[in-house]
């Protein structure tokens, strides 16, 4: 999402918010275009490995090997296809408002996270400096950012590393702060570009705020809070 | 909610393909291997490991392809055509492996790189190289992306998802316009190799070679007035990586020697020091 859109809402007069809305539209199209471009990978061996499938000889091993790159690419589209329909719908749909208790919602799933890694030889430490006000926004959205942005961070981890996830208090956001401070020189594919691009507008759909650096990966989201008293 | 998205694929080695029945790939001159194998043309060609070819110089092919899947996919096809497949994932890394001594028969490329982007690494590799055949392959459908493909130095473009015949028959088409730039004779003073007729004469005497001695005074015939480096002849003769400890070409270098330069004829095989070999005829 564009910067323009984590400007609160109700400033911009009517020339603006027309600007803004073509912003968005753009940026929408830009990472459409780059979750096409990830899409076409799969394909192309999708399409390859059906193409040799087709032929009428060769052993049982070939085939064996063919039926399973393709399984695997069916996967990889399928995939790719369901965050690309995600990144639509949380570009062009509204998020829901409702508060709800940010650290309930993350806690199975970064137990489950911590669990999985853990097998890698990968750490992931949680650190919590922010008051424990609700956040105001949408749970489901914000649950599937953070599930992305771990993915990745994850994917970009090697054996020792520690992923940190910091929680902190700024302004009338809640702050969330995920990173590996080793930076291995690996690349963000086109596939993961798409997840973060989704990561993004779930959270700047809900007036959040979203930053990321690639090397070491570092990703900030701030959701809004619901300000005591 | 949670998505993993997969990068990779299982067996990428495992090395055989029925492609062949789909195109006929260029295979010439006919390769020779070490259980004496040689497939009929147009016929599936089986290819155990790509590093027992001998007797005739193997068609290196750089893919430089940031999705490590279709990398790893396109390598094992080719490979299953008998090309000889090095991989990169990044642009930087490819200019540089262009840059060094490496030889390339064919650059088959993705526009949307890491490091570099395609179109600059075809701007910066192509004033060196004007010969290497460059086959871009982009996920972009817009001629704008193509045409700046071509006016970079590309010589052919296919689009992603593109069949695996094509991308296979346009390789094979590029191949044949370059290697029509190898003459089947090649001359260095009184001395002349047929590559197809696999035959070596020197002022009318026949010059029985074995296989890899062949390969070596092929590859020295194509590279005559250049010095060949121990590393290039040991790439492509043996197919096997820069290794400073092995003697292997010296010894079979001394072969071809003895078989070329016989006593009272024109020396034409001389010592690059700490470098390797050169053909020349120093009379020309």
């Amino acid at each position: 999402m564009s910067s323009a859109m984590q400007t609160p809402s109700g400033t911009a007069g009517a020339e603006e918010q027309a600007s803004i809305l073509l912003d968005d539209s753009q940026k929408l199209l830009v990472d459409i275009v780059n979750g096409l471009h990830a899409i076409a990978q799969p394909l192309t061996i999708l399409r390859a490995a059906i193409e040799v499938l087709s032929l009428p000889e060769g052993g049982a091993v070939d085939h064996r090997r063919y039926v399973g790159i393709s399984a695997r690419q069916i996967e990889r589209t399928c995939n790719l296809f369901s965050c690309l329909q995600d990144l639509v719908t949380a570009s062009l749909r509204e998020a829901q408002q409702v508060k709800f208790d940010l650290w309930e919602l993350l806690g199975p799933m970064i137990e489950d996270r911590r669990v999985l890694l853990q097998a890698s030889g990968i750490g992931l430490v949680v650190a919590r400096q922010d008051p424990s006000e609700p956040i105001v926004g949408d749970a489901e959205r914000t649950e599937q950012a953070i599930a992305e942005v771990l993915t990745l961070a994850a994917s970009l981890s090697s054996r020792g590393d520690v992923i940190e996830l910091h929680g902190s208090r700024r302004g009338g956001f809640c702050e969330l702060t995920l990173q590996n401070t080793r930076g291995h020189g690996k690349r963000i594919s086109s596939s993961d570009r798409l997840s973060l691009s989704l990561a993004c507008a779930n959270i700047v759909s809900q007036q959040g705020k979203y930053q990321l650096a690639e090397d070491p990966f570092c990703v900030s989201l701030a959701l809004p809070v619901q300000e005591s008293g | 909610m949670e998505r993993r998205f997969f990068s990779d694929l299982n067996d990428p080695h495992e090395r055989t393909s029925k492609m062949s029945d789909l195109v006929s790939l260029p295979q010439s001159p006919p390769a020779e291997t070490m259980s004496g194998t040689i497939a009929a043309e147009g016929h599936l060609r089986k290819r155990e490991k790509p590093s027992v070819s001998i007797g005739i110089a193997v068609r290196r092919v750089l893919i430089v392809e940031d999705d490590v899947a279709l990398a790893d996919f396109l390598r094992a096809e080719l490979e299953s055509q008998r090309f000889t497949v090095e991989l990169l994932h990044d642009g930087e890394e490819a200019v540089n492996a262009l840059a060094e001594e490496r030889r390339f028969d064919l650059l088959i490329l993705d526009l949307n790189l890491p490091g570099l982007d395609g179109i600059s690494l075809i701007e910066k590799v192509r004033p060196t190289q004007p010969r290497l055949p460059m086959l871009v392959l982009t996920a972009r459908n817009g001629i704008d992306d193509k045409v700046k493909a071509f006016q970079s130095g590309a010589d052919d473009c296919l689009t992603k998802p593109f069949s695996l015949a094509e991308l296979l028959a346009r390789v094979q088409a590029l191949m044949r316009r370059n290697s029509g730039l190898i003459p089947n004779c090649s001359q260095v003073g009184d001395l002349t190799l047929l590559r197809e007729e696999r035959r070596v004469e020197r002022n009318g005497r026949r010059i029985e070679l074995t296989p890899r001695e062949f390969a070596i005074l092929e590859v020295l015939m194509r590279n005559a007035g250049r010095p060949v480096s121990r590393s290039t002849l040991l790439e492509e003769v043996w197919n096997m990586p820069a290794e400073p400890s092995t003697n292997i070409v010296d010894v079979y270098m001394k072969y071809v020697r003895d078989k070329v330069d016989h006593p009272g004829e024109r020396k034409l095989t001389h010592t690059v020091r700490g470098f390797g070999y050169e053909l020349r005829d120093a009379d020309a």
